[in-house]
């Protein structure tokens, strides 16, 4: 027998043998089907619209059956004012969140873990994971009302120290939106992030920790030398998965901020897209469908930039892909 | 195989052609302005489609609905389509074929939608019915006579598609009020203070605004006097176009790109004139002097209530607001302060101008027939009906007798409320509790939607005037006759040509592309800008003019010119 007859028959025998794994557990794939039913039918299925970037998309003509225009959209908004502006504030605003939030959840994480009373430990996870389940509309609520500087907290407490003065209205000072934006969904998310690390944290081996304590090392020592390089394969893939979302700021909260003061910074692409899609007196939908895809294919770069660099940069070990 | 079907989805097509002019009008109809409307025996159904209504309990066993099919005398069914989602949900039905109801109620589609609709032949064009007057009985008898002649030659031509067809049945919807309802109040306990009269221009207004800064009128010895504030976001609340209204011309808008039409008809735009200009530095002046709070800018309408509905002995902080006196009190009725303030007519400016920021009135388009429908002129007729006198009030209010009724002779004497205006007929009055139904509460009484009801300017001032001891409380009378003073002070102060939805043709509609949105936001911005000082009236002036141009202002203005010299 040849090698490579060999090969097909240890591939055969394989998949013959995952096809026997599956019929004897067939009751546990029969699961798989509606995950992947709403994969194939929201996720997939969708794909074949974004056609309409290249299209002029009639709404009468259907998707199929509207006129191509090539890279017209395109072109379009890459000549358009509202171009540089809106590319240029998602990305400061998105990298800027993820260097504070990245590491921050990471250092959050590893002083959790630090916590020696289990009670306090819960509480003080409960009290962190909680913000994460309010609603954007209702955060920024309750941004404006604490930030308001006659009726809101900011304000009242400013008076206690200059009793009948107003302080400085941060709402309406158009450079405090990305420190708004970014740390107000810091306070709400930094909890909730954590709980992959504190995860990952937790499959630490305790051995580890006690030898280290008999070679003397420090409590610093130990997070530096065993928790750190135990997060990192975790980080990395956070990492890589947090790139490839950079071009994408989160449209409601972004939107919900807004007012015609910090619109200069605020405009971001999620936004815009909105507005010129669904929003305006005219349906752009070709239009905003561009700049979809457009953003899209960016952050998909990026994934793949960051994958492969981080691929590289652990001899193949932590990487999605 | 594939024959057989064509052949079967052909002689399909065929039959449906039939199906949708089954019987002539006179069959099934008894003679116009009789009950019930159809013929006995007929045996027609109609299903009805409207977006659910959260106060309203049940569409089914509902007053209105019974109504309807008493004076009908036919089957009415309802269809209820998600109260936010009914566009997506009509988008769904129509690509997957499904059959649609007979009519639509209250579907808010634009215009761009109607005409998508139209032409794709799912809406009957309602025009030849218009044409014709044979099914328009109530329309011509009852709804015209409370038009004037300029809403009467809008009525039809503001709802038609570029193709000259109108698919959806006009309605007036709109109070006395509602368009000059944009504007200045301010704390008379303030002037009294400050021993001031009630400013008529804008000097004194901005001498007063000076005062409120620097005389403390509230008297607790320290400076903590907010002079002017509105709130973001809104047209109606937004200080810098209510202040220029005493410069130029600048219409109630929030988002749009601000279209303006002079006397002889030129379509242009505010922000390109010298008067705007001036305008803009006063702003930016008084702005810089500390007089308008940058609150405005940034805060919502609660924050407004905040400085506005404060109770007990809290001093007050405000000298002036702009917007809508609703938006200051959390109830203007029975709030504590609502004494304090004076709504204001529009302000006289330097070189003269007094406008009130006000929008063109137009009527409603949100009734369709579907060419699903089997009898359309069945369909029609009730549509028709809708706009008499008593479906509109029993529609708006609920049972006659219970919740409204006609005028007595008395009330009919004292004339209307707003007899000044040229109303002077009284005709009807709705209850306490009525008006509560009409204003959203829990029922099955109505369909709690105003856009069924035959209610233009005309036919919501014919309510008579109200005697003293009609209002309930000091509070309540101070309101109604505070407002109304302000109304009538700014009713009409507005250009002849007001600018309202234009229809544009498809291939416009592609020339426009982004233009209307990206100007529209790109003046706030930059309104807001140059009054904050980041932007400089005089210095970024050409720059601002330069990325207007560069979005399409030309072309919005010949697009916009073409579709306006179409109707006018």
């Amino acid at each position: 027998m040849s090698k490579s007859a060999t090969t097909t028959l240890t591939a055969n025998k394989r998949r013959n043998g995952l096809w026997k794994q599956i019929c004897r557990r067939w009751q546990l794939f029969l699961f798989l089907i509606i995950p992947l039913a709403w994969l194939i039918t929201f996720c997939y299925i969708p794909m074949g619209g974004v056609q309409i970037a290249f299209k002029n998309y009639m709404p009468k003509k259907g998707i199929l059956g509207s006129d191509w225009v090539g890279w017209t959209h395109f072109l379009k908004f890459f000549n358009s004012f509202y171009f540089g502006r809106t590319v240029g504030n998602t990305l400061r605003i998105s990298l800027y969140s993820l260097c504070c939030s990245f590491p921050l959840s990471i250092i959050f994480a590893l002083m959790m873990n630090l916590i020696i009373n289990a009670k306090f430990k819960k509480v003080v996870q409960t009290l962190t994971y909680m913000p994460h389940f309010i609603s954007t509309v209702v955060l920024v609520g309750m941004l404006n009302q604490m930030l308001n500087p006659v009726a809101g907290l900011y304000g009242n407490i400013y008076r206690l120290f200059h009793p009948g003065e107003y302080p400085v209205d941060i709402l309406a000072r158009a450079n405090s939106f990305d420190h708004l934006y970014v740390w107000s969904g810091i306070w709400q998310n930094l909890g909730w992030n954590t709980i992959i690390y504190m995860a990952a944290l937790s499959g630490v081996d305790p051995e580890l920790h006690e030898a280290a304590q008999i070679d003397g090392a420090s409590r610093l020592k130990r997070v530096w030398y065993i928790d750190l390089p135990v997060l990192l394969p975790t980080a990395s893939i956070m990492l890589i998965m947090n790139s490839g979302s950079i071009m994408s700021v989160g449209f409601e909260k972004a939107y919900l901020m807004q007012n015609s003061v910090n619109s200069v910074y605020s405009e971001v692409i999620s936004t815009y897209v909105y507005k010129t899609g669904l929003g305006g007196t005219t349906n752009q939908m070709s239009y905003a469908a561009a700049i979809g895809l457009f953003n899209n294919v960016i952050n998909g770069i990026l994934l793949i930039t960051v994958n492969y660099i981080s691929k590289k940069l652990s001899g193949g070990t932590n990487s999605l892909f | 195989m594939r024959k057989v079907l064509s052949t079967v989805l052909s002689l399909l097509l065929v039959l449906s052609l039939f199906a949708g002019s089954a019987f002539a009008a006179s069959d099934l109809l008894n003679e116009p302005g009789t009950f019930p409307i159809v013929k006995e025996g007929s045996n027609v159904k109609l299903t009805i489609a409207t977006p659910a209504v959260a106060t309203v309990t049940d569409y089914d066993d509902n007053h209105l609905t019974n109504y309807w099919r008493e004076k009908m005398g036919c089957e009415i069914e309802i269809v209820l389509f998600d109260g936010s989602e009914y566009k997506t949900q009509l988008q769904l039905d129509t690509s997957a074929g499904t059959r649609l109801p007979d009519m639509l109620l209250n579907f808010g589609l634009s215009g761009t939608e109607r005409e998508s609709y139209g032409t794709q032949g799912y809406f009957v064009d309602l025009k030849p019915y218009f044409d014709s007057k044979e099914l328009t009985y109530w329309f011509e008898n009852e709804a015209l006579g409370y038009l004037t002649e300029g809403e009467k030659a809008v009525t039809i031509s503001a709802g038609l598609s570029s193709n000259g067809a109108l698919y959806a049945f006009p309605f007036w919807a709109v109070s006395v009020a509602d368009p000059w309802s944009s504007g200045m109040i301010i704390n008379n306990t303030f002037l009294e203070a400050l021993d001031m009269e009630l400013p008529k221009t804008l000097e004194e207004y901005y001498n007063y605004l000076v005062a409120v800064k620097t005389q403390d009128p509230n008297g607790n010895g320290i400076a903590d006097e907010i002079p002017m504030s509105g709130y973001a976001n809104s047209g109606q609340a937004c200080v810098i176009v209510n202040l220029l209204n005493s410069f130029t011309y600048y219409p109630n808008t929030w988002s749009g790109v601000a279209l303006c039409a002079t006397d002889d008809g030129k379509i242009y735009v505010p922000y390109q004139t010298p008067e705007f200009k001036e305008g803009m530095k006063f702003i930016a002046k008084m702005y810089a002097e500390g007089l308008i709070s940058e609150l405005s800018f940034s805060q919502d309408r609660y924050g407004l209530q905040a400085m506005t509905d404060l109770t007990g002995d809290t001093p007050d902080i405000i000298g002036s607001i702009t917007g809508h006196r609703s938006m200051m009190f959390a109830n203007h009725n029975t709030a504590e302060r609502r004494m304090h303030y004076t709504s204001m007519g529009p302000l006289v400016g330097p070189e003269g101008v007094a406008w009130a920021s006000s929008y063109a009135v137009e009527p409603v388009y949100k009734q369709f027939i579907t060419t699903d429908c089997e009898n359309p002129d069945v369909a029609f007729a009730l549509i028709d009906f809708m706009t008499s006198t008593h479906a509109t009030l029993t529609a708006r209010y609920g049972r006659e007798g219970e919740y409204w009724r006609y005028a007595t002779e008395e009330e009919a004497s004292r004339g209307s409320s707003w007899s000044e205006l040229g109303y002077t007929e009284a005709l009807y009055t709705s209850s306490w509790e009525g008006s509560k139904l009409a204003w959203g509460q829990q029922t099955n009484e109505i369909w709690n939607i105003t856009s069924i009801t035959w209610q233009p300017q005309g036919f919501t001032a014919v309510t008579p005037a109200k005697l003293e001891s009609e209002y309930y409380s000091e509070t309540n009378k101070y309101n109604n006759l505070d407002w109304n003073s302000a109304i009538m002070a700014r009713y009409g102060q507005a250009p002849k040509n007001l600018v309202g939805t234009l229809a544009y043709t498809p291939e416009e509609i592609e020339m426009l592309g982004t233009s209307q949105t990206d100007i529209g936001s790109y003046v706030r911005e930059c309104m807001t800008r140059m009054v904050t000082g980041e932007m400089d009236v005089e210095r970024d002036w050409d720059t601002f003019q330069s990325n207007l141009e560069a979005m399409g202002l030309s072309t919005v203005l010949s697009c916009a010119q073409a579709a306006w010299d179409r109707v006018h």
